[in-house]
C-alpha cells in the first residue's frame, strides 16, 4: 500500500504543474506555432505561407539588427553583472566587514523598483544637459553636458546595459552571497595550511564551491537578457531608438505583430528566438557539464 | 540550530507562536495582507455590470470627457456606455489580440493615428472596423470636416475611423528673445515667410552650445515627417504606396540634416529631448528659441513650462519656399466602430455625440486640451475665440482654424512602423555622412540611402497577399 | 588598510545604487516645472507636497493598492503551495517522465511572453477570466522558477528522514507537509519575497487582462498616467514612491529569512 502510494505520489504532486501547463502552456504554444505559418491580420484573414515567415526572417536585415543588439546586451550584461556581483558578494562575505545587512539591503534595493519605474527614472536621469548622469560626469570628470545617451546610436546599448547593471547586480549578488556562505569553511583552512594564496583559494575553493549557483545565475541571466523588451521600449520612448540601436528581438516581434498587424510573422520571430535561447542554454549547460551533480 | 531555538524562545510568546506556524513569517504576512485586501474587495465590489456599449480610450482626458457624455447619453436614450481607459500600448496589444481571436472586442475604440494602419490590413470586408462612410454621408458630416482629416483612416475607399482632431503644426517661439531682436532690425516675425528667411534673419541669435534657433530631434523620424509633409511629401501615398524615397523626401533630408549636423559651422538646431522634462527645461532656459508645435502640444507647454507664460507666441510655420505651405500635421486620434458591434446604429449615435455633437462640449474640451476638432460647426463656439494670457493674449483657436483647411493629408499603412524605423536609420546615416563628408556629394548619398531604406520596406510589403483577389 | 579599501569599494557602489532612488524620493516632492531645473536636489523651499493630492485626484490610488495586495498575496500563497509540492516531487522521487518534465519546465522559461499574448487572450476569454483578478492568479498558479528553487533546496533533505516518517505511518503528503516543509522554511521565505516582487511589479500580462480601472493593480494604474502625448512626472514619481514602499518594507522585514533561505537552499555541489 505504502509502496504504491510512493509511486503515484510524485505524479499527483506534479499534477497542478502539468495541468496548468497543458492549459496555459501547451494550448497557446501550439496555437502560436500554427500562427507562425500564416500571414495574418484577423480570424478570417489568414494566408497560409508555410515556412516562408521563417525563411524571410533569415534574410530580414532588421531581424539580424535586433539579434546583434540583443546579443550585445546579453553579453554586456552578463560580462559586467556577474563579476561585479560576485566581487561584491566576496567583499561582503569577509568576516571583518560590519554592516553587512545594510549593504546587502542597499545593493538589493534597485531591484524593488520594478521595470516601468526604472525606465521612467532613467529616461530623466540620462537626459542631456539637465540629467543627473551628465551633470555628475561633468562635475567629476569635466565630460560634456550634452551627451545624448538615448538618442546617439552608439550610446544606446551602453546606457541599457548600465541600467540593467543597476537593476540586477544586487539580485545576483544575493545569490552569490548565499552560495559563498554555504561553502565549507574547513576547505579554506585546509587551503591556507597548504599555503595557497588568495587567488589560488578563489580558484580552487570558492569557484568550485559556488559553481552550481554560478551556472544557475549565468543561464538565467542569459535567458532573461535575450528577452529584453519592456525596459528598452519604455526607456526609448516606445521606440527602437535612433538607428534602431535599441531594437531587440522581442521588440521586433512587438512592432510587427501588435503595431504592424501581422501576428503570424511576429510568432515566427518569437519561436526563432525561443529556439536560439534553447540552443544557447544547452551549450552553456554542456560546457559547464551541469546535469550530473543533480542526481 | 539548537542555539537559534533558544534565542527565539527568549524573544517571547509572539516569536514562539510564529515559529510554531508551519511555514514561518513570510507566507503568514503575505497571506494576511492578501486576506485583508480580499475582504476589502469583497465589501467594496467593482461597480458596473452590463452596459449597452463598450468603449476603449487611451487618453485620460478623453476618458473623463466621454464618461460625462455617456452619463448624458444614458439619460437621453436610456442606453449605457462603459468607457474604459486603457494605456496606449495596451490598446494595441489588447485590440490586436481581441480582433485576432474575435472575442471581447469593444464596440467603440480610439486608436492613435500611427497605429491605425495596422488595423486596416486584410480583405476589405474582413477588416475589424465598420466602414463609416454611409453614416457620415447620411448625417451630412463629410461636408463639415476638412477632407484631409479623413485621409489617415481611409483605406481602399472605406472610412474605418472618424477623426477626433485636426492637428496643424505651428511654430512656438520665444517672443521675449526674438521680437525685440527683430524689432531692432526693423522686422517682425510675420516677415519671416520662409525657413530660409527665418534662419538667415535670426542667425545672430545663435550661440553654439548655448542657444539654437530651433528644436529639431534627429534621433527619431518625427521632425523629418513634419518637414516632409509640409513640402507635400509623405512616407506613404493615398493608395498605400511607399514614397519615402521620392524627390520630396530627398529634398527634405538634404535640407534638414545640415540644420542639425555639425559641419562647416552651420548647425542651427539641436534637441535635448522630445517634449519631456528636459525639452521643457531647454525651452525655458532658451537653449532653443523655437519648436515645431502642433495644437495639442500647446497645452503641454502651458502645463509643464509655466515659467514661459507670456513669453511664447505661435506663428504659422515658415514655408519651405515662397508661397509654400505654412503648416504641417502631427499626431491624431481616430474613433472606430467594430464590425462585431451588436448595435452599430447605437454605437454611431454615441460616436456622433462625442465627436460631432454640441459645439459647447467641444469648446469646453478645447479650453483644456487646445485640440482643434475637425467639426467646422463647432468652430463658432466662444472657446475658440478667447485670448490666451499664456500666449500673450493670442487667440489660439482662430490661429488653428485659419490653418485647418491647409493641414496636409497623412496616409497610414500597416507598414508604417517598419517604414518609420528604416527612415530613422536613414536619418542617422545621413547625419553621420554629412558630419564626416560635408555637402560634397551629400544629395547623391541621401538619394541612395533613402532608396535602400525604401527597398527594404517594399520587400516586406511584397509579402502581403493580395487579399481581395479572386473574391 | 585592507578594510579601508573594502569599505570604500562598498560605499562607492552603495552610492551608485542609492542615488537614483534618492532622486526618485526627491522627485516625488518636486513641482513639475522644477523637474529638470535642478539635476539633483532643489532648494528645500521649492519642494512641494502637491504631487500627492494631484495623484489621488487623478486616480483611485488606494483601490489600486488594495488590488495589488490581493493579487500579489493570493498569487504568492497559491504559487507557494503548488511550486513547493512540485519541487518536492522532483527532488525526492524517481519516476518515469521526470527528465521530460524538467525539460519542459526549462523550455517554458525560454518562450518570450508576447508571442503567446494573442492565444492567451483568447483562452482567458473563453475561461471567462478577462477583466478579473482570477485571470491574473490562475494562469500563474505554478511558478516554474519556484519549482526549481524548491527542488534545489529539498535535494539536501536526507532520505532517512523521509523513510523514518514512512515507518511512522505518514502518507506521502503528510511527509511533504509535516517533515519536508518545516525544514524548508528558509527557502519558503526567500521564495515568498521573490514571488511577491515579481507579482507586485508584473506589468505586461495584467495590462492585457484587466479592463475596469477598479480592478487595476498599481503598475497598470500608474502607467495609465503616461499618455502617448503627455505625462505628469511629479505625480508619477509620487505614485511610484508610494507603490514601492510596501515592497521595501516587506523586504526589510523578511531580509533575514530571504538570505537564510537562499543559503540553506544553495545547492551542495
Amino acid at each position: 500500500m505504502q509502496m504504491r502510494n510512493a509511486r503515484t505520489a510524485p505524479y499527483l504532486f506534479l499534477a497542478p504543474f502539468v495541468i496548468s501547463f497543458l492549459i496555459f502552456g501547451a494550448y497557446p504554444i501550439v496555437r502560436s506555432m500554427i500562427l507562425s505559418l500564416y500571414i495574418t491580420s484577423g480570424p478570417e484573414a489568414q494566408h497560409f505561407v508555410g515556412l516562408d515567415n521563417y525563411l524571410y526572417l533569415l534574410r530580414d536585415p532588421d531581424f539580424w539588427t535586433a539579434f546583434s543588439n540583443t546579443a550585445t546586451f546579453a553579453a554586456g550584461s552578463v560580462a559586467l553583472q556577474l563579476p561585479l556581483s560576485l566581487g561584491l558578494a566576496i567583499l561582503l562575505n569577509r568576516p571583518d566587514v560590519r554592516g553587512r545587512d545594510v549593504f546587502r539591503f542597499i545593493f538589493f534595493s534597485p531591484n524593488l523598483m520594478g521595470l516601468v519605474f526604472s525606465a521612467l527614472l532613467f529616461m530623466l536621469i540620462l537626459a542631456p544637459r539637465f540629467g543627473l548622469l551628465n551633470a555628475s560626469l561633468h562635475a567629476l570628470f569635466g565630460l560634456p553636458l550634452t551627451t545624448r545617451w538615448l538618442s546617439t546610436p552608439e550610446l544606446v546599448m551602453p546606457a541599457l546595459i548600465m541600467v540593467a547593471l543597476w537593476l540586477y547586480t544586487g539580485f545576483n549578488m544575493v545569490y552569490f552571497l548565499a552560495a559563498l556562505q554555504s561553502v565549507d569553511g574547513e576547505l579554506y583552512e585546509a587551503a591556507t595550511i597548504d599555503g595557497a594564496g588568495r587567488w589560488s583559494q578563489f580558484w580552487h575553493v570558492t569557484l568550485p564551491g559556488i559553481k552550481p549557483v554560478l551556472i544557475f545565475v549565468v543561464v538565467l541571466s542569459t535567458i532573461g537578457s535575450f528577452q529584453l523588451f519592456e525596459l528598452a521600449f519604455l526607456l526609448l520612448g516606445n521606440s527602437s531608438g535612433p538607428d534602431q540601436a535599441g531594437l531587440t528581438i522581442v521588440m521586433y516581434l512587438y512592432q510587427n505583430g501588435f503595431l504592424g498587424g501581422d501576428l503570424g510573422y511576429a510568432a515566427a520571430i518569437g519561436w526563432t528566438l525561443a529556439g536560439m535561447v534553447l540552443i544557447l542554454s544547452l551549450i552553456q549547460l554542456r560546457i559547464t557539464g551541469t546535469g550530473k551533480e543533480d542526481r | 540550530m539548537q542555539a537559534e531555538k533558544d534565542d527565539n524562545t527568549a524573544q517571547g510568546p509572539l516569536r514562539r507562536w510564529l515559529d510554531d506556524m508551519p511555514l514561518g513569517l513570510a507566507p503568514l504576512l503575505i497571506a494576511c495582507m492578501g486576506l485583508i485586501a480580499g475582504l476589502y474587495l469583497l465589501v467594496n465590489p467593482v461597480r458596473g455590470g452590463h452596459a449597452d456599449l463598450s468603449m476603449w480610450v487611451f487618453g485620460p482626458l478623453h476618458a473623463d470627457a466621454y464618461q460625462t457624455a455617456a452619463d448624458g447619453f444614458a439619460k437621453m436614450t436610456g442606453r449605457t456606455v462603459d468607457v474604459q481607459l486603457i494605456n496606449y500600448n495596451a490598446v494595441n496589444q489588447k485590440l490586436r489580440s481581441a480582433l485576432w481571436a474575435a472575442v471581447n472586442i469593444p464596440d467603440l475604440v480610439e486608436i492613435e493615428k500611427s497605429a491605425a494602419g495596422g488595423f486596416f490590413r486584410g480583405p476589405l470586408d474582413k477588416v475589424g472596423f465598420l466602414d463609416l462612410k454611409p453614416f457620415l454621408e447620411r448625417d451630412g458630416i463629410l461636408d463639415r470636416i476638412p477632407a484631409n482629416a479623413l485621409a489617415a483612416y481611409t483605406d481602399r475607399g472605406a472610412i474605418f475611423g472618424v477623426p477626433h482632431d485636426i492637428h496643424p503644426v505651428m511654430l512656438a517661439y520665444r517672443a521675449d528673445i526674438v521680437d525685440s531682436y527683430l524689432a531692432r532690425r526693423g522686422l517682425r516675425m510675420a516677415d519671416l515667410a520662409t525657413w530660409d528667411d527665418y534662419f538667415r534673419e535670426l542667425h545672430d541669435l545663435l550661440v553654439p552650445d548655448q542657444r539654437y534657433l530651433l528644436q529639431i530631434e534627429y534621433g527619431d523620424a518625427w521632425a523629418f515627417q513634419i518637414f516632409l509633409m509640409q513640402r507635400g511629401g509623405g512616407i506613404f501615398g493615398p493608395r498605400g504606396e511607399l514614397r519615402m524615397d521620392d524627390e520630396v523626401a530627398v529634398g527634405t533630408m538634404t535640407w534638414m540634416i545640415p540644420l542639425v549636423a555639425e559641419a562647416e559651422g552651420r548647425k542651427v538646431a539641436e534637441s535635448l529631448g522630445n517634449w519631456d522634462p528636459s525639452f521643457y527645461r531647454g525651452f525655458i532656459e532658451g537653449f532653443y528659441i523655437a519648436a515645431l508645435c502642433p495644437d495639442w502640444r500647446t497645452s503641454q507647454l502651458e502645463a509643464f513650462a509655466g515659467e514661459l507664460s507670456g513669453k511664447l507666441r505661435l506663428v504659422p510655420l515658415p514655408a519651405p519656399a515662397p508661397g509654400g505651405l505654412r503648416t504641417s500635421q502631427m499626431g491624431g486620434t481616430m474613433l472606430g466602430i467594430a464590425r462585431s458591434a451588436k448595435d452599430p446604429g447605437l454605437a454611431w449615435q454615441f460616436a456622433r455625440q462625442i465627436y460631432y455633437g454640441s459645439p459647447t462640449q467641444h469648446g469646453r474640451l478645447f479650453r483644456i486640451t487646445n485640440i482643434l476638432t475637425p467639426d467646422r460647426r463647432a468652430w463658432g463656439d466662444p472657446a475658440y475665440h478667447e485670448a490666451r494670457p499664456y500666449w500673450g493674449n493670442q487667440v489660439l483657436g482662430e490661429q488653428f482654424i485659419a490653418l485647418a483647411d491647409e493641414v496636409p493629408p497623412f496616409y497610414s499603412s500597416g507598414f508604417l512602423p517598419v517604414a518609420q524605423a528604416k527612415l530613422n536609420e536613414a536619418i542617422v546615416a545621413c547625419y553621420s555622412q554629412y558630419r564626416s563628408h560635408g555637402a560634397e556629394g551629400f544629395e547623391a548619398f541621401v538619394r541612395q540611402r533613402l532608396k535602400s531604406a525604401a527597398d527594404h520596406v517594399r520587400r516586406q510589403m511584397q509579402r502581403e497577399p493580395d487579399w481581395d483577389a479572386g473574391r | 588598510m585592507r578594510r579601508a579599501i573594502v569599505y570604500s569599494l562598498l560605499v562607492v557602489f552603495s552610492i551608485g545604487c542609492l542615488v537614483p532612488i534618492v532622486w526618485l524620493v526627491v522627485s516625488a516632492f518636486k513641482a513639475n516645472a522644477d523637474f529638470q531645473a535642478y539635476a539633483f536636489v532643489p532648494p528645500v523651499d521649492r519642494l512641494t507636497m502637491a504631487n500627492f493630492p494631484s495623484l489621488f485626484k487623478q486616480m483611485p490610488f488606494l483601490r489600486f493598492m488594495v488590488n495589488s495586495f490581493f493579487v500579489a498575496g493570493a498569487t504568492v500563497i497559491v504559487q507557494l503551495f503548488f511550486s513547493s509540492l512540485g519541487g518536492f516531487a522532483l527532488a525526492k522521487y524517481e519516476f518515469a517522465g521526470k527528465k521530460a518534465i524538467m525539460g519542459v519546465m526549462l523550455a517554458t522559461m525560454m518562450i518570450p511572453g508576447p508571442v503567446l499574448l494573442a492565444p492567451m487572450y483568447e483562452l482567458i476569454y473563453h475561461l471567462r477570466l478577462i477583466d478579473s483578478h482570477l485571470g491574473l492568479i490562475v494562469p500563474g498558479m505554478v511558478n516554474v522558477f519556484g519549482m526549481f528553487l524548491f527542488r534545489q533546496s529539498m535535494l539536501s533533505v536526507p532520505d532517512e528522514m523521509l523513510q523514518a516518517a514512512r515507518m511512522d505511518g505518514c502518507n506521502e503528503f503528510q511527509i511533504f507537509w509535516h517533515v519536508v516543509m518545516p525544514v524548508s522554511r528558509p527557502i519558503v521565505g526567500a521564495f515568498c519575497l521573490i514571488a511577491f516582487m515579481g507579482t507586485w511589479n508584473s506589468f505586461l500580462w495584467p495590462q492585457i487582462i484587466l479592463q475596469s480601472s477598479d480592478r487595476f493593480t498599481l503598475p497598470i494604474g500608474l502607467n495609465q498616467m503616461v499618455g502617448v502625448y503627455e505625462a505628469d512626472y511629479g505625480a508619477m514619481m509620487a505614485g511610484t514612491l508610494l507603490a514601492v514602499l510596501p515592497v521595501v518594507m516587506l523586504f526589510f522585514l523578511l531580509q533575514k529569512e530571504f538570505i537564510a533561505g537562499l543559503t540553506k537552499g544553495a545547492v551542495k555541489g
